[in-house]
């Protein structure tokens, strides 16, 4: 089968804007063209529905067509990652019980049984977004944002699932803490996960919470632990 | 369309610009500004592509009668320059009047100069480059060093006519969701830059635009220079801390080089788009 049409628009060799109808097309397109750190290419930002290409002097026109060249990565090399939740008492639960109706037991015994994939990177560095989450469980983000969330909170926005990578002033509902830190600077790449990478929670308490902070156990760590 | 006049053309005065590139092959040389950085700085303290011809003057200058109002940035080597004979400074934006004369002597602390101007002057580009290389008479003003008497038109295009400072943009991914009026108001709207911002972002304060209550489904990326429109109508400016993704629609944005003139206008201060 032929790979789908990409279609890019060019804003006055400043940027361009690639589009594709096929959601996980797009956004093997955009880590292909990471991964490819093309010379024209300044900074690629894929989001569900678009990739931004900002571009610098050595673009031209003509280079349009090595993007529309680009083949899908021969093998879709997306990691599996177990993520280990303890889900604590923060008070942003009641919010949740109470918009979806269920209790915090449905809520999680929901949460840990889906297959989250991760839709993007955005609104903090290294802040994640996984899709998949069940719609029964989506709760519109708050309309006066909290004035400070904790760094490694896993939260509930909207149809995604955040993760907090910093502390910083945030809109979604936070539902519980990983022990991991996200976010490694100034490691390369900052972030262990990568697009496209299939997530699954699993529920830990607060012991084994404490244990893995302890231990400062990494997220490879955990999950080739975990495998065995 | 303004112009200027060589009254003395100076030992070797010249249009050049960074040079004519990818012919070597054919014994073309790149000819272009022989001070690279004195050139650019010229232009780009006018905000201007860094590839826009200017004038470069060596070890003596020329006499330069401006019959239209412009503004200029002198760079390079200390040629005593002085505008309608007071001393002027180099290497800062000089507002000039109609009739106003530029001179200088000859060079000291260096041996060239440039001048850049507001305008684009209306001479055509041979290879992709208004460098003047007289070997093989192309390029410049009639492939030659300017001479006495020269009469060189520039287009405007910096908007100094203008009563506000003027802030170019071009048309974003969601231009097309804003009304007739709301882009009426978006260029007409005199914006002050709001208290609020900082290195993430700048808020505006002024008219609000209508039908702003149009979320995106989805978050989509944004870049330092795009301009969003949340639901309460006043433009966000994005700026070099801001986020790499938003919900707001993307209605326009500010060029890079613009965007350096827009980032020093204080808290406050005031300013106007135009859509280019």
């Amino acid at each position: 089968m032929p790979d789908p049409v990409l279609d890019i628009k060019n804003y006055y060799n400043d940027f361009l804007i690639l589009k594709s109808k096929d959601q996980t097309y797009l956004a093997e397109i955009g880590k292909s063209i990471f991964n490819k750190k093309l010379d024209f290419v300044e900074e690629v930002i894929v989001t569900p529905i678009e990739i931004c290409l900002k571009l610098n002097d050595n673009f031209e026109e003509s280079k349009i067509e090595i993007l529309q060249k680009l083949e899908r990565l021969e093998v879709t090399k997306s990691n599996f990652y177990q993520l280990p939740v303890y889900f604590n008492s923060h008070e942003d639960w009641e919010n949740v019980k109470s918009k979806t109706g269920f209790s915090k037991k449905e809520i999680i015994k929901k949460l840990v049984a889906t297959h989250f994939s991760i839709a993007m990177f955005g609104f903090l560095p290294g802040f994640i977004y996984l899709e998949g989450l069940d719609t029964s469980l989506h709760v519109p983000r708050k309309t006066i944002p909290s004035k400070y969330v904790k760094a490694n909170s896993l939260a509930l926005g909207g149809q995604y699932v955040g993760l907090y990578s910093i502390d910083s002033p945030g809109g979604w509902h936070v539902v519980g803490q990983i022990p991991i830190s996200v976010l490694a600077i100034p490691q390369l790449p900052p972030v262990e996960m990568n697009l496209g990478d299939q997530i699954k929670l699993h529920s830990i308490d607060q012991t084994e919470f404490e244990n893995i902070l302890q231990k400062q156990i990494s997220l490879k760590e955990y999950n080739s632990d975990y495998s065995k | 369309m303004g112009s200027f006049e060589i009254i003395k053309a100076g030992m070797m005065t010249s249009i050049q610009d960074l040079g004519r590139k990818g012919l070597a092959y054919f014994a073309i040389p790149t000819s272009g500004v022989m001070d690279n950085n004195a050139a650019r700085i010229a232009l780009l303290i006018l905000h201007k592509n860094e590839n826009s011809p200017l004038l470069e003057c060596t070890s003596s200058a020329p006499e330069i009668k401006f019959n239209d109002k412009t503004r200029i940035v002198i760079t390079g080597a200390d040629f005593n320059w002085t505008l309608n004979n007071h001393p002027i400074i180099r290497n800062s934006i000089l507002s000039i009047q109609k009739n106003d004369i530029l001179k200088g002597n000859f060079s000291k602390d260096g041996l060239r100069g440039y001048i850049a101007f507001d305008g684009d002057l209306e001479i055509k580009k041979v290879y992709d480059s208004f460098s003047t290389y007289t070997n093989a008479k192309l390029g410049g003003f009639e492939g030659r060093l300017l001479r006495k008497g020269d009469l060189l038109k520039w287009k405007y295009t910096n908007f100094i006519f203008f009563k506000n400072k003027i802030i170019p943009i071009k048309k974003g991914p969601e231009f097309n969701l804003l009304s007739e009026k709301s882009i009426a108001l978006l260029t007409s709207t005199i914006y002050k830059i709001g208290i609020d911002s900082n290195r993430m972002g700048i808020r505006l304060e002024g008219k609000k635009l209508e039908n702003a209550n149009l979320q995106l489904k989805n978050s989509v990326p944004v870049l330092p220079g795009f301009i969003q429109l949340p639901p309460r109508g006043l433009p966000i400016i994005v700026l070099q801390d801001g986020q790499t993704t938003g919900g707001y629609p993307r209605i326009a944005y500010i060029q890079n080089r613009y965007l350096s003139e827009l980032i020093q206008i204080p808290l406050g201060g005031e300013f106007q788009f135009q859509l280019i």
